[in-house]
């Protein structure tokens, strides 16, 4: 009798794990599951990226062209590289490789926070996770499995997890609430962003703290450019389109201080830039859902034109 | 092959048996008469297999020199997952010193294997200190404490960046082969430097896209075979050594028998057609970077 409950049991425990991760909704509190079952395989194109990346690629259905938006929030570009490097057997030969560049991405470290950090060690080889700990992957491990059963293991208390599944509805009634918020959401943004990198004046030279980060960045997309031509993938670096409302906070030479010097690393190399930060196009406050995420319907419209340039 | 040393025209893989699947399964290979069974540090089995053979051999009469080992040089596994504990320039590496990492576990694999010398050591991935590892590896083959010497999972790109500074080319090239992946650039590359191809997961699991597949289906009614053993026709044809994995007596014996006929040339392109590039085990899930 005890070996049909157990057996009950874990049927259940198994059925209700393979329902939860299916989950659309779990899938987006969780975007890293899609690393951990059914990613797939012969993808023709796929981005990396952050926030923006994940919400602004939408892939129309193109017969024959397989893709994939492997973008995490709060990503940094040595992750993306991590990514691209772990899963890059998952990639046709000749893929193409979307790499879009957010307005501080030069002023990202390897350094996560420990609840990202976490995050990672459920779908990348530890020798890519900096200060990764063997001792506690396996339970990072059996998140993938048993997801239901690991996320306060894993993700920390209930309260945490309430924090992340109410993060979403949360933004989206703060956003149909208040009228302006594109231009809200462009200073609040621009004020966090100060506040992270510790930078006082946007017009100055890079801080000490900002130039490490650049110059560790710049061997990063340096490593990115190198792996794509040693398996002769196609890699387009897009600067993402930002609203007007946030492109009128940043003075003149932001471009010139914070992203440029991680651009002449690819055109060095030979590959394609594409620049929706000078262009006026898709900029428009109409067009987005906040300061720097695009609207579906121009999501959809921003990837087609990438994926037609490329 | 380069040094003329001749392999077995087919191998018995061994991941994941262990204990008495193990025990059954070299009895039935030895008896049948395979000559050839592959293992790894990484599948932490050998030492079933060293037991199983130290069984077995003397019961059919045979000695260790009547056999062929084939063993890997690779990182660590935990539940099946890569640690990096080795061969990374990492944080998590536990050790290294490559060179004492390979001594380490070339010593740990004769102890489990019960023998003083493999026939065919293999680099498992290619690990970025591939070069220093197989530095080692000459050392062990002039030694003698190794017949072959090798690469796993190598694809032609690598294996121009290893031969680029070896004073010994690698010999075998072993990685997954099979009709939905048939990587003819790595196969070509092979064949022109003398690499002998043996061929991991050559039946695929028999998943699927195998067992429907009209082609092999068609095949295995004209030859009165069965699917398996046309695959690993197939791979004899092509000049690459098959290492199918089973712990079913009777598969195990079906696999071998596949000397009494023969594909024609319309037949081998016909299952080369087959090609989508499809990978069972994603190389850089297991070698960041691959």
């Amino acid at each position: 009798m005890r070996i049909i409950a157990l057996l009950k049991e874990k049927g259940v425990t198994f059925f209700l794990n393979q329902v939860f991760r299916k989950l659309s909704f779990f899938r987006e509190v969780f975007p890293e599951l899609k690393f951990c079952s059914n990613i797939s395989q012969h993808v023709n194109v796929v981005n990396l990226g952050s926030t923006a990346a994940l919400h602004n690629f939408a892939y129309p259905s193109i017969a024959k062209i397989r893709y994939d938006n492997w973008a995490l929030p709060v990503q940094s570009l040595y992750y993306d590289w991590a990514i691209l490097s772990q899963y890059g057997s998952f990639l046709e030969e000749n893929a193409t490789i979307v790499l879009p560049l957010c307005p501080f991405d030069a002023c990202t470290t390897d350094k996560t926070s420990e609840l990202i950090r976490k995050r990672y060690n459920t779908f990348l080889h530890p020798v890519i996770i900096p200060c990764s700990d063997n001792l506690d992957r396996s339970k990072y491990l059996r998140f993938n499995e048993h997801p239901i059963f690991y996320i306060k293991e894993v993700y920390g208390t209930k309260k945490m997890l309430f924090k992340i599944c109410l993060e979403r509805p949360l933004s989206w009634a703060v956003r149909h609430i208040k009228g302006d918020y594109i231009h809200k959401d462009a200073i609040s943004r621009i004020h966090d962003w100060k506040k992270q990198f510790d930078i006082v004046d946007l017009n100055a030279p890079l801080s000490n703290e900002c130039s490490k980060s650049m110059q560790f960045n710049q061997i990063i997309m340096k490593k990115i450019c190198d792996f794509c031509k040693n398996h002769d993938f196609n890699l387009g670096v897009v600067l993402l389109p930002v609203s007007q409302s946030l492109r009128s906070q940043f003075p003149s030479n932001f471009q010139e201080n914070y992203i440029t010097p991680l651009l002449e690393i690819v055109k060095n190399e030979g590959f394609a830039i594409m620049d929706y930060w000078e262009t006026n196009k898709f900029a428009e406050d109409a067009n987005f859902r906040d300061a720097i995420n695009l609207k579906r319907e121009y999501a959809e419209a921003f990837t087609k034109e990438i994926i037609t340039k490329l | 092959m380069m040094n003329d040393f001749s392999i077995p025209p087919i191998g018995l893989g061994t991941f994941p048996l262990r204990g008495e699947q193990m025990n059954l399964a070299v009895a039935s290979a030895l008896s049948c008469g395979y000559r050839l069974f592959d293992t790894a540090y990484g599948y932490e089995n050998d030492d079933s297999l060293g037991i199983a053979l130290s069984e077995a051999l003397p019961a059919i009469g045979m000695t260790r020199k009547d056999i062929f080992l084939t063993s890997k040089i690779g990182d660590k596994l935990l539940n099946g997952a890569p640690t990096g504990s080795f061969f990374y320039d990492s944080p998590s590496c536990l050790n290294r010193n490559v060179e004492d990492v390979v001594k380490m576990q070339m010593e740990s694999t004769l102890n489990h294997l019960k023998t003083d010398y493999v026939d065919i050591l293999l680099i498992h991935y290619p690990y970025p200190t591939h070069k220093r590892i197989w530095k080692v590896f000459e050392k062990f083959y002039q030694e003698g404490m190794v017949k072959v010497i090798g690469v796993s999972n190598y694809r032609k790109r690598h294996l121009m960046d290893l031969m680029e500074d070896c004073s010994i080319s690698p010999m075998v090239n072993q990685y997954e082969h099979h009709p939905l992946n048939t990587k003819k650039e790595v196969l070509e590359y092979c064949k022109l430097n003398h690499i002998v191809v043996e061929a991991s997961s050559p039946l695929l699991l028999m998943q699927q896209p195998i067992t429907e597949s009209p082609v092999l289906k068609s095949l295995s009614l004209k030859y009165g075979k069965s699917i398996s053993q046309i695959i690993l026709r197939w791979n004899i044809q092509l000049g690459i050594i098959p290492i199918p994995k089973s712990g079913n007596p009777k598969r195990i014996k079906e696999n071998l028998s596949v000397f009494d006929f023969a594909l024609t040339d319309d037949e081998i392109k016909s299952i080369d057609g087959m090609n989508e590039n499809y990978i069972n085990l994603p190389e850089s899930l297991y070698c960041p970077g691959y």
